[in-house]
């Protein structure tokens, strides 16, 4: 330690202590050189170390990315989907019941779809990650949803009014809001996606 | 000046040791420091491959989609519906109005060409005038596990497509696409996204 | 000398640390190389999926644009300077209206890193009730001998007339007829059913057709039902009731009348002079009666509420022969035993004859036209029959716009805009972030349709009409059931309202 001293002490302070220094370190001199080393050893292990746990979460964080990246493309692959079909269809083709489904009960995809690539969250009941949402109370597509994100509340079927009427039949307007959520490599992430459709 | 003759006293005989040990830690220690260095080298490398590989499959995949999404659905040719499937796409976009009409760009198409394998995009294609961009250089020949055996190997629906393929389904096309390149040690890297978009003219 | 072995072997003790330092440096430097190139190469991945973010915000406000034009909003939401805020970013969305009369939308979404412009064109229809033709909400019956074309009165020749002349049926092919339910045609071997022109059930509907009918036009289901616009009934202080028996004819001067109950008598005539609003509540025409509008100097309105009775050979005449200038208005829907009988009568029943020039809007009820009737104008109704041998002429000039009918919005084309240069799209921070700091009060879309100055002649949710003006984003629209007519700067409505 005192050779560390010494050698971290600026030059004055060197100047002051070295009467003193001479007669301890004299005897010990060939121990100095090893505390040295010690040190430098200790500075290089320090050195590595993080050098190694930079790659490492670098690795991760770039593992990260890539899981981000695949959930994001999902998202618009739901997107592109929805933008491909009429308005006046989305509500009862992804909604969550599938009594109403255009084409039949049962036919239409629904509210929930696979996103290959991606880890399902611990304690996912529905088996998915991918979940498209719309602004609704229990199965009603409402105006009087409070959802800042969405813009909610607001005018659906385009009375320039805002009631609590079930507007799933009459919409204009079309919130949706596409969530993904999965687990990954450093916990629990999900990523949204919001688009609005109208009717034209 | 007085620090130097207190230290002269009595060293000699240490020197020869204290070098040799100090020599010795030393050699080892920058050992290690070469080994973790090539190491890390090593995963940087990969890294940085993976990583540019990503960024090109990202932004490949970004071009394609944002110029189907602009593009004319009853311009798309081939547009071959799965199970079939095209290795380009010859389409145009809608420019806005002038005048009262509609006005049309040029023709362009998207186009995986081999030897050696590149996507290529191209304004009036077969034409005198024609433009070319290559916007990757990195296309696999086929997409992700496919071989060129006459089976669909990857069970998606479509047999030996290439790396990058197009199905079209109403206004609905389908983009596969799978880059891949050299790594390190003559290592492989693959990377495959598969996207729909709708065209929106 | 000894000084100099001396200096070489201190110089020699920093030297291990010296190397030790340089070394890790090197590490250490290598270790930021690598996470600058990964943060870096992260940075563009995540650019890529802000861009997707950014995109989807802006075609949210596209579909606001639109959702807004659509009820008679300018279209324009937020502005550069306070940009709406939606999902995780904001956006804004300038309208521009090109001189052809489309209309352009200019959509920029900004969210964290991720920036996109897109531009769509529409072209607005803000049809008139009129342009809908012979038109039924429910399922529509065309009986035997019918005939159904279109005339074009500029040309003041028949283009049904034209049709039979061989070689020359182009002028009749844009016969207006429609539901949005099925279509029933009935033909009969001696009186054949003709329809020059389209025949469009409803999106589920189709075109039943017996044998001897001929359809000149398609017969393809429309993609999008029609939504009927309610009438918008004037409130007027009512005169009481109005019985005209005598046999010379009674005039209604112009202006604006309510009557709770009108009738003429059997053989009597009734003249309405235009420009005229007229409400009833109940309108009898007994037979033989004549009712007489006189267009020559404005329009007639006539809204019927409770109750249309037309008997058998009364005769409705417009001397202008303009049915672009008579419509009738019936909101009545109620079918109820009227006169004591105990039997309830429906609230339309026409029985009229001969030739009529207006246009009738009976979203509400069920019609069915006599035998032998001729109508030019349009029709319109709950649910439509049409007698034998009727005859019904739509008159093009009625799909000139008058504000009366439903606004659609259509879109032209879509594509990907050059980001325009503005401060908070260079800055390439996350603009939510930077709005709160700034203290931005980031709106929802719905709040953040705005415009200059503006007009508006509305019904309020009480069913007063309003007329108001001012700067469009104070506009409290919620107060609005239905809008009669907005001019904003710049327009010729904002003129004359």
């Amino acid at each position: 330690m005192t050779r560390c001293e010494f050698l971290l002490l600026p030059p004055m302070m060197s100047k002051i202590s070295s009467g003193s220094m001479k007669r301890l370190r004299a005897p010990s001199r060939a121990g100095f050189s090893m505390i040295e080393l010690m040190v430098v050893l200790a500075i290089l292990t320090m050195g590595v170390s993080m050098f190694s746990s930079t790659l490492v979460s670098t690795a991760r964080q770039s593992q990260a990315k890539r899981e981000i990246a695949i959930a994001a493309e999902g998202a618009r692959r739901a997107m592109e989907l929805m933008r491909s079909q009429s308005c006046e269809i989305l509500f009862a083709t992804y909604n969550e019941s599938s009594a109403d489904d255009p084409g039949g009960a049962g036919t239409a995809p629904g509210k929930h779809f696979v996103v290959t690539g991606l880890t399902l969250r611990d304690g996912d009941k529905d088996g998915f990650v991918g979940e498209i949402l719309f602004p609704t109370v229990e199965t009603a597509l409402r105006e009087d949803v409070v959802d800042t994100v969405l813009g909610m509340p607001r005018d659906l079927d385009g009375d320039n009014q805002v009631d609590n009427a079930n507007h799933a039949a009459n919409y204009v307007l079309l919130p949706v809001h596409v969530r993904i959520q999965w687990k990954g490599v450093s916990g629990d992430v999900s990523f949204d996606l919001y688009n609005q459709f109208v009717k034209q | 000046m007085k620090l130097c003759s207190n230290r002269m006293r009595g060293s000699a005989g240490f020197t020869v040791l204290e070098i040799v040990i100090a020599l010795t830690i030393l050699a080892m220690v920058a050992a290690n420091v070469l080994m973790v260095e090539r190491s890390s080298t090593k995963a940087f490398e990969a890294g940085t491959s993976m990583s540019s590989l990503d960024m090109q499959l990202e932004r490949t995949m970004d071009r394609i989609a944002l110029a189907l999404m602009a593009a004319r659905k009853d311009s798309l040719a081939p547009g071959s519906a799965a199970p079939l499937w095209d290795k380009k796409v010859t389409f145009d976009q809608s420019k806005g109005f002038e005048d009262g009409n509609e006005v049309i760009g040029d023709t362009e198409r998207i186009e995986l060409i081999s030897g050696p394998e590149q996507i290529v995009w191209k304004q009036r294609p077969d034409t005198t005038d024609e433009r070319k961009v290559v916007w990757t250089n990195w296309v696999r020949e086929y997409f992700k596990d496919e071989l060129p055996n006459g089976v669909d190997d990857d069970l998606n629906g479509l047999t030996d497509e290439a790396g990058l393929s197009f199905t079209v389904d109403g206004n609905r096309v389908t983009i596969r696409l799978t880059l891949e390149r050299e790594g390190p040690n003559h290592t492989v890297l693959k990377r495959t996204q598969e996207t729909t978009v709708t065209c929106r003219n | 000398m000894e000084c100099r072995v001396a200096r070489t072997r201190s110089a020699r003790r920093g030297s291990v640390l010296l190397i030790a330092l340089m070394v890790t440096v090197g590490v250490a430097m290598l270790g930021a190389c690598l996470l600058q190139f990964s943060a870096s190469a992260s940075r563009a991945q995540l650019q890529s999926v802000d861009q997707k973010r950014a995109f989807y915000v802006a075609e949210a406000g596209l579909s606001e644009s639109i959702f807004g034009m659509m009820v008679g909003k300018s279209g324009n939401i937020g502005s550069a300077e306070s940009p709406a805020r939606f999902g995780d970013g904001v956006l804004w969305v300038e309208a521009l209206k090109t001189e052809d009369g489309r209309i352009v939308l200019e959509s920029n979404g900004l969210c964290g890193g991720g920036r996109a412009s897109q531009s769509i064109v529409v072209q607005q229809h803000a049809n008139s009730i009129a342009s809908l033709g012979i038109f039924s909400d429910g399922d529509l019956v065309v009986r035997a001998g019918s005939v159904i074309d279109s005339y074009d009165p500029d040309a003041q020749l028949l283009a049904g007339l034209v049709g039979l002349l061989p070689g020359a049926g182009a002028m009749s092919s844009s016969g207006k007829i429609g539901s949005n339910g099925n279509i029933t045609v009935q033909g009969a071997k001696r009186s054949v059913t003709r329809i020059d022109g389209d025949v469009t059930p409803g999106v589920n509907g189709t075109v039943i057709s017996s044998a001897n009918v001929t359809i000149s036009g398609s017969t393809v289901p429309r993609s999008a039902p029609v939504v009927l616009p309610p009438i918008d009934v004037p409130s007027l202080v009512s005169q009481g009731t109005l019985v005209h028996m005598a046999s010379q004819a009674l005039t209604i001067a112009t202006g604006q009348h309510r009557y709770d109950s009108l009738t003429v008598g059997a053989h009597s005539r009734l003249v309405v002079v235009g420009p005229q609003t007229m409400v009833v509540g109940s309108m009898v025409l007994e037979r033989g009666a004549r009712l007489l509008l006189d267009t020559s100097n404005g329009k007639v309105d006539i809204h019927a509420t409770d109750y249309v009775s037309f008997g058998a050979g009364s005769v409705i005449d417009n001397q202008q022969h303009d049915p672009a200038k008579a419509h009738l208005y019936i909101s009545a829907s109620r079918t109820i035993d009227r006169n004591g009988d105990g039997v309830p009568e429906a609230p339309v029943t026409m029985l009229c004859t001969g030739a009529m020039y207006a246009t009738v809007y009976a979203p509400a009820a069920s019609l069915t036209l006599s035998n032998g009737l001729e109508v030019f104008g349009a029709v319109t109704a709950a649910s439509l029959v049409l007698g034998e041998n009727s005859k019904l002429h739509f008159d093009e000039a009625l799909l000139v716009d008058d504000g009366t009918g439903p606004d659609d919005v259509k879109l032209l084309s879509w594509k990907v805009l050059e980001l325009p240069e503005v401060p908070l799209i260079n800055m390439r921070v996350d603009p939510v972030v930077l709005l709160r700091l700034q203290g931005a009060a980031l709106l929802s879309p719905c709040d953040s349709h705005q415009d200059v100055e503006f007009k508006i002649k509305y019904i309020s949710v009480k069913g007063e009409r309003v007329v108001w003006a001012g700067v469009e984003a104070k506009f409290d629209w919620s107060q609005v059931r239905s809008v009669v007519a907005i001019g904003r700067l710049g327009d010729a409505l904002f003129g004359i309202l």
